[in-house]
């Protein structure tokens, strides 16, 4: 069982590796200086289109705009109780805590998903979203 | 906890559907109406875990829900082959039946399963040609495998998990076929996230 997981950690370290690294797409450098890699958080984002959308709510609420947006603040998605009562901004922190383990950090959240363990994945993902402001041209 | 009373009803409930034949239910079905019974022996308060299931379930719904919206929005398109139409209202017809035994199950553990939406938001300005359709479809199902695969470690309780994991395998080879019919790999990767 070890062997299993050790041998699934590593597959999925490589897969983080590779598709930083070595694929192509949008590269753009934050004031932080930091190179992001958007192609990368956009391929991680497939993982959200079974219940959400950029400009649009589906089974969870649109994603454009979600950097700076109080959590469950956002009009004409009907969020559970505890969501709409939060006080929590979404940043990259706080976005970042929440992907790691919805449910622990908003046991209320109707989002069913148990997170993603990889920071680095995380990170990529958190990324690409951060890139869906008014600007941009997917949220126009 | 649950008394033993309501456990041996259920029991005898699954004993019932399993061993009549007069009611034609999916293993899914079974499985989940039979993990009723150790919904509640779960490691966090009865009342927090049946919350979190009944929650976790009614997204699930709602997602099917969706889907059998796009299916119906493709099927009425006048986009698709006669052939693609057959498979897509049977991929619709086991949307539907995902919704009516998740639906069951969340009334079985005391909740209210969500209904579909009046409307709902699609890209149909973008729909002009079958592949659109289909495109639109596999995206739709490739999210929801993501959407049970991301589920699917929260259930508790290992039979809710079971039959979410089947409909994850219904999704997938939904998933494949449409890919297949797009002239896509149909199973591009050994793994899936």
């Amino acid at each position: 069982m070890k062997i299993i997981c050790q041998f699934i950690a590593l597959v999925t370290l490589l897969s983080g590796s590779q598709s930083n690294v070595f694929s192509g797409g949008e590269t753009k450098k934050y004031n932080s200086g930091n190179n992001v890699n958007i192609a990368a958080g956009k391929d991680i984002y497939v993982q959200c289109i079974g219940c959400h959308s950029l400009t649009y709510h589906r089974t969870g609420p649109k994603h454009c705009g979600l950097i700076g947006r109080k959590v469950g603040g956002v009009s004409g998605f009907e969020f559970t109780p505890e969501m709409k009562n939060s006080t929590i901004i979404w940043s990259r922190e706080t976005l970042n805590q929440f992907l790691k383990d919805p449910l622990e950090m908003i046991p209320g959240t109707s989002m069913g998903f148990s997170g993603i363990d990889s920071e680095f994945k995380r990170k990529q993902l958190i990324d690409y979203i951060a890139t869906l402001t008014t600007e941009n041209i997917l949220c126009r | 906890m649950k008394n033993d009373t309501t456990i041996n009803t259920a029991l005898e409930r699954r004993g019932f559907l399993t061993s009549t034949g007069k009611l034609v239910l999916s293993g899914t079905a079974i499985a989940l109406m039979g993990g009723i019974n150790t919904a509640c022996a779960g490691k966090k308060t009865y009342s927090d875990q049946l919350a979190q299931d009944v929650r976790i379930l009614n997204t699930a719904i709602a997602a099917e829900h969706e889907a059998v919206a796009a299916y119906q929005l493709g099927a009425e398109s006048g986009l698709l082959s006669a052939g693609i139409l057959k498979v897509a209202v049977k991929f619709q017809g086991h949307h539907k039946e995902h919704i009516d035994v998740l639906a069951n199950t969340v009334r079985k553990l005391g909740g209210d399963a969500v209904d579909a939406k009046r409307s709902y938001n699609f890209p149909v300005s973008k729909l002009k040609k079958q592949s659109d359709v289909l495109s639109f479809a596999a995206g739709l199902e490739r999210g929801a495998v993501s959407a049970y695969a991301g589920a699917i470690p929260l259930f508790d309780n290992s039979d809710l998990a079971k039959a979410a994991a089947s409909i994850l395998a219904d999704e997938a080879m939904h998933w494949a076929i449409l890919r297949q019919a797009l002239n896509l790999d149909p199973v591009p990767a050994a793994f899936f996230s």
